[in-house]
């Protein structure tokens, strides 16, 4: 039986949603900023990265997960670290510097494979609303383009991660005709 | 294999631009999943915004590889079966709503959206992988459009409706690649070229 969303989000801590909100009220606060602006944007899609990237290594290190799952999640991590490595390049591109990565802990018990796919699915889907908000903001369209392309990986993930998660419904893995992060 | 639709004459309302699609909107837009409430991005956009014009162009560009897509996936669906045939029916819905964004977007920045193409062409696949590497093909296409149509859009709501549409037909894309026995997500940066 899956877990209520409000008990997914307290798995999570809240750090990943203050983490978008964090995203809406930086980009607010520099609707005129234009660089300094989308630096802080950036610096905080990076955060979520690191948050997300700590949820897999957590999952990971359940032991939860089967020997055919385990592969698939792995290589989704593979590329949650690619993210990172981009968002740290180009923040270093522009001359700014990448903030230190702030210890987190993903909390919560993970007894079944099927709550860790359900921590996933939770963190990708957070990670879709943190770039869809920055989207609206961010004013480099280089910028913009990385984005949209760290975005949509985000979401291929999560629509592998349902796959996963609820074999034999494959229709069901892309619910929406739009990504914004929103359940 | 060549889609068609009959020919259309005047009306640019969006029901007789959809409806000139031949796809039999109210069964394509439930298998979408429309019964519940598919949550579009707010944009803000009218005629007076600034960009309007060159938005409304790009927004066309970008409805016509939306065409394309739902002339592939009509033509495609009904020689599908099982899974692939319920996967198609699906996305077909989400490229519907899809056109029919772009066609209020463009009415809205004071535009007029192209009309559907009487056919077009989709080569001669016969076997059911054939249909889906067609399909795949649709997609991929539609990800080079709209990634290089983002970032030059106007109004931030609208740089992030187009990416939230990019993110779906990457969705789309991995499907098919697994379907396919492909690597579903080659790639960390999704560029439609994967």
């Amino acid at each position: 039986m899956s877990r209520p969303a409000a008990s997914r989000r307290e798995l999570l801590g809240g750090i990943l949603a203050g983490a978008a909100a964090s995203t809406v009220r930086a980009s607010s606060a520099d609707a005129a900023g234009g660089a300094g602006g989308d630096d802080k944007l950036l610096a905080t899609l990076l955060a979520v990265e690191r948050r997300l990237s700590s949820t897999y290594h957590r999952v990971l290190a359940s032991g939860q997960l089967g020997v055919i799952v385990a592969p698939e999640v792995s290589g989704f991590l593979g590329q949650e670290q690619e993210h990172i490595g981009a968002l740290e390049q180009v923040i270093a591109l522009r001359g700014s510097s990448a903030p230190s990565a702030a210890r987190f802990e993903p909390g919560g018990p993970l007894e079944t494979q099927s709550d860790a796919l359900d921590l996933l699915l939770g963190a990708e889907r957070m990670a879709e609303s943190a770039y869809f908000g920055a989207l609206s903001k961010l004013e480099d369209p280089a910028l913009v383009a990385l984005a949209a392309e760290i975005m949509a990986s985000e979401a291929q993930h999560w629509t592998l991660l349902r796959a996963l998660r609820n074999p034999g419904n494959l229709a069901a893995t892309v619910p929406a005709a739009f990504v914004t992060g929103s359940p | 294999m060549v889609s068609g639709s009959e020919g259309r004459e005047g009306p640019a309302s969006r029901r007789s631009l959809l409806l000139s699609l031949g796809v039999g909107l109210a069964a394509v837009l439930g298998a979408a999943g429309c019964g519940n409430a598919q949550r579009e991005p707010g944009v803000r956009l009218n005629r007076r915004t600034r960009g309007a014009g060159a938005d409304a162009h790009t927004l066309n560009q970008l409805l016509a590889a939306e065409y394309y897509a739902i002339a592939a996936y009509t033509a495609a669906t009904p020689l599908l079966t099982g899974t692939p045939a319920r996967v198609a029916r699906r996305f077909l819905g989400h490229e519907v709503l899809h056109a029919d964004r772009l066609i209020s977007l463009i009415q809205r920045a004071g535009g007029q959206a192209r009309q559907a193409p009487a056919s077009h062409d989709l080569g001669h696949p016969t076997t059911a992988s054939e249909i889906m590497r067609l399909l795949l093909k649709a997609e991929r296409a539609q990800l080079t459009a709209y990634l290089e149509a983002a970032p030059t859009l106007s109004p931030g709501s609208l740089k992030a409706m187009a990416a939230s549409i990019f993110a779906t037909q990457a969705q789309h894309a991995a499907v098919w690649r697994l379907q396919l026995g492909q690597m579903p997500a080659p790639t960390a940066l999704v560029t439609g070229h994967e």
